[in-house]
């Protein structure tokens, strides 16, 4: 059977491209959207699966729409296409993910059946409420929270102070953070940088309009 | 260096006297031996007795010299002149003794003559090895002294430089640890350069041990085979002249000293590579000398056969050896000296030259924690006022590009209608005069309240609240979710709720259920 999709993508180009790509492969692209409004204006029910950003502007995230998704239609598949290496990444603390939902990193997409295959997945498994099994990087939340901060611009006094940890514990964290990268602290490079560039090489490029969220 | 604090530092030491002790002491009880075997009259303990005498006679001299003469020895150098007057009158008056009283206790009949002779020889001996006492002494002294000298700057400049070389490593770690930002503020900018300059370095002593001079003395030493052999002459012709008359005794004396010289000179010739070698060699050409002046020359020169003459072979045979050993000490208290000083001084100036290169790293790693500090210094003040209310510099411009396009009210609704979407939503908003700055402010609050409410509180509908107040705009965002849980720890969402805020806002569980986000958007920029 030829699958409904809806795609719902903040940037313009990023959707367009996903919905062409997935009309070329047998898929039925019932809608094509950008914002959280938008995508719940379009009939769940006429739809089998969601194709969407975690990364939806100002508001609801995708992992939010994919929740408000599923109470109006509960057997709609999810999949989050998404720049975020692992979504811990994204936000400090984001919902869980719907069960049976699929979590595609738009890096990895050397080939358009990586995501027609995450699609399918996604809609055929709805009812086997597998875990969700989502790409995990080598760092822990309290890491990755900590290179956010860092990312976010801040000295390791007000990372302490905001985490309400002591200055020695972050310091800790980032120099973990920095091994687990194989970032070495090298009196030729500034490691916090370098830290920085790792983490955003993991967000895709992105992230800058999310930190303040 | 070492001749001028020769001249001026030989005087009487007390060391001198007993050195004469000790070398003298084996000498005391071979005479008294020699004497009672050879003399019908006197026992051995008699003879002791006169040994021992004329042994304090010579003591005494320099005992009463050390507080008289010599009283400010330390202060002032001796004389050399002084010494060498001291050496006679203490040499003959130890003769004299040892001579005059077996006549007056009847041991022995020796004329004036003999006597004469005796404290001549007496007076000789004391006016040489005297002086040569003091000033193997004096030399020792002085190299003492200039060696603590020069192996105190020496450890002064290792020390500089492991400190040099420890400053380096902790700058190092330092400009490691700055990446990682462990300097948070100027205190502890301050505390971190106050390790720096603080003096790490543990007492360090070089090593320098005394086996050295011991070992150069011995071992280095070119053999003075003419000083031993004219010493040897002079100490030895007195033993001889009572045994076999003072021409024969003359003859060999002479014949000995100039086989001694040769043996000596030949010896000294040898470059020896290895240690063993010298020793093998000092050895040897002690032992020949041993033989030439001992057995050798008692047989050809003495009439009486090795049989009779066992005891001045014996005498030369001890004898002969201490002095060479003694001679090779004077000499090399002189060259030996030189040579590690000589040592010292290089290994100063290769210290020097280190210290030198580490200082160098050292500022220059410096310069590269001045300019890490000062970003630093530059970077904790931005983050301040990106976090902190009291510069008033606002976080949100630099993330958030200006939207003059929107009404303040299309601003907020933006966010507004994204949540609808998904949760009911009702509105109270009152913007007055808010502009579209204010806009934004008061949007990223409502952002957080309602995100919070839904990701966290599993809200499914809100209440906003937006009120204007001249200068002020109070939000309030309440839920009808689960709640603040016991464990809240606060998260981003407070730094950015401080950014804009400061301390004017809360997050508080609402009576009825669910939480209330209550805060103030100040308006004025």
């Amino acid at each position: 059977m030829t699958l409904r999709c809806l795609v719902v993508d903040n940037d313009a180009f990023s959707r367009t491209t996903v919905a062409a790509a997935l009309n070329g492969q047998h898929f039925d692209v019932v809608a094509t959207v950008g914002t959280v409004p938008e995508a719940m204006a379009v009939d769940a029910t006429s739809i089998d699966v969601a194709v969407l950003d975690l990364d939806l502007g100002g508001g609801p995230n995708g992992v939010d729409l994919a929740h408000a998704l599923r109470r109006v239609s509960p057997n709609i598949g999810i999949v989050l296409l998404t720049t975020f290496s692992d979504p811990r990444l994204f936000a400090a603390s984001i919902k869980e993910l719907p069960a049976s939902s699929t979590y595609v990193v738009k890096q990895s997409l050397v080939d358009i059946r990586i995501l027609t295959t995450a699609i399918e997945a996604s809609y055929q498994n709805i009812q086997s409420e597998t875990a969700v099994e989502l790409p995990r990087i080598p760092l822990s939340d309290t890491q990755i929270e900590t290179l956010r901060l860092v990312a976010y611009g801040l000295s390791n006094s007000e990372i302490a102070r905001v985490r309400v940890v002591s200055q020695k514990t972050v310091e800790t964290s980032i120099k973990r953070a920095a091994k687990a990268l194989n970032i070495d602290p090298s009196p030729s490079a500034n490691q916090r940088v370098a830290l920085v560039r790792a983490f955003f090489a993991l967000t895709g490029p992105t992230l800058h309009t999310h930190l303040h969220r | 260096m070492l001749g001028k604090t020769l001249r001026e530092h030989v005087g009487g030491r007390w060391a001198i006297s007993w050195l004469y002790y000790l070398i003298n002491f084996p000498l005391v009880v071979f005479n008294a031996v020699h004497n009672s075997t050879n003399n019908p009259n006197g026992s051995f303990s008699a003879w002791l007795a006169i040994g021992l005498m004329g042994y304090l006679c010579f003591g005494l001299v320099f005992v009463l010299a050390n507080f008289t003469l010599f009283r400010h020895r330390r202060v002032k150098p001796v004389p050399i002149t002084w010494v060498i007057c001291l050496g006679i009158l203490a040499g003959s008056s130890r003769w004299l003794v040892v001579t005059l009283l077996p006549n007056e206790w009847g041991f022995s009949n020796e004329g004036p003559d003999k006597i004469a002779i005796a404290v001549l020889t007496g007076a000789i001996l004391g006016g040489v090895f005297v002086p040569l006492t003091a000033l193997i002494f004096s030399v020792i002294a002085t190299y003492l002294n200039l060696r603590s000298t020069l192996v105190g700057e020496l450890t002064a400049l290792h020390r500089s430089t492991l400190q040099n070389i420890e400053a380096t490593k902790v700058l190092r770690m330092a400009i490691m640890d700055e990446a990682t930002s462990q300097i948070v503020n100027a205190a502890s900018a301050r505390a971190l350069s106050h390790d720096l300059w603080e003096d790490k370095e543990k007492q360090r002593r070089l090593h320098l041990g005394w086996f050295r001079i011991l070992h150069t003395a011995l071992l280095r030493n070119p053999y003075q085979g003419a000083a031993v052999s004219i010493i040897w002459s002079i100490s030895v012709i007195r033993g001889l002249t009572v045994a076999i008359g003072f021409p024969l005794a003359l003859t060999q004396v002479i014949c000995s000293g100039i086989l001694i010289f040769i043996i000596y000179k030949i010896a000294s010739r040898f470059t020896f590579v290895t240690n063993r070698g010298r020793i093998f060699s000092f050895c040897a050409v002690m032992l020949l000398t041993v033989i030439v002046t001992g057995p050798l020359a008692s047989l050809i020169f003495d009439e009486r056969g090795i049989g009779e003459a066992w005891d001045l072979i014996l005498f030369n045979s001890i004898w002969l050896p201490l002095l060479t050993i003694w001679v090779s000490l004077f000499s090399s208290a002189i060259r030996t000296p030189e040579l590690i000083l000589q040592d010292l001084k290089e290994r100063i100036r290769a210290e020097e030259v280190a210290a030198q290169a580490s200082s160098d790293q050292r500022r220059e790693i410096q310069r590269e924690v001045a300019e890490s500090l000062h970003d630093m210094a530059s970077r904790i003040h931005t983050s301040k006022s990106l976090t902190g209310a009291e510069l008033n510099i606002d976080f949100g411009d630099l993330l958030d590009p200006p939207q003059d396009l929107d009404s303040p009210t299309e601003i907020i609704n933006k966010t507004l209608d994204a949540w609808a979407s998904i949760m009911s939503l009702e509105v109270h908003m009152d913007l007055g005069a808010c502009d579209s700055q204010g806009a934004v402010q008061i949007r990223r609050v409502v952002q957080e309240g309602l995100a919070n409410s839904y990701r966290h509180g599993n809200a499914t509908s809100c209440k906003v609240l937006v009120n204007f107040q001249g200068d002020q705009v109070d939000v309030n965002v309440s839920d009808n979710g689960v709640g603040l849980p016991t464990n809240f720890t606060p998260g981003l969402g407070s730094v950015i709720l401080e950014s804009i805020c400061g301390e004017n806002w809360s997050l508080t569980n609402s009576p009825s259920g669910g939480c209330t986000l209550t805060a103030t958007v100040s308006l004025e920029h």
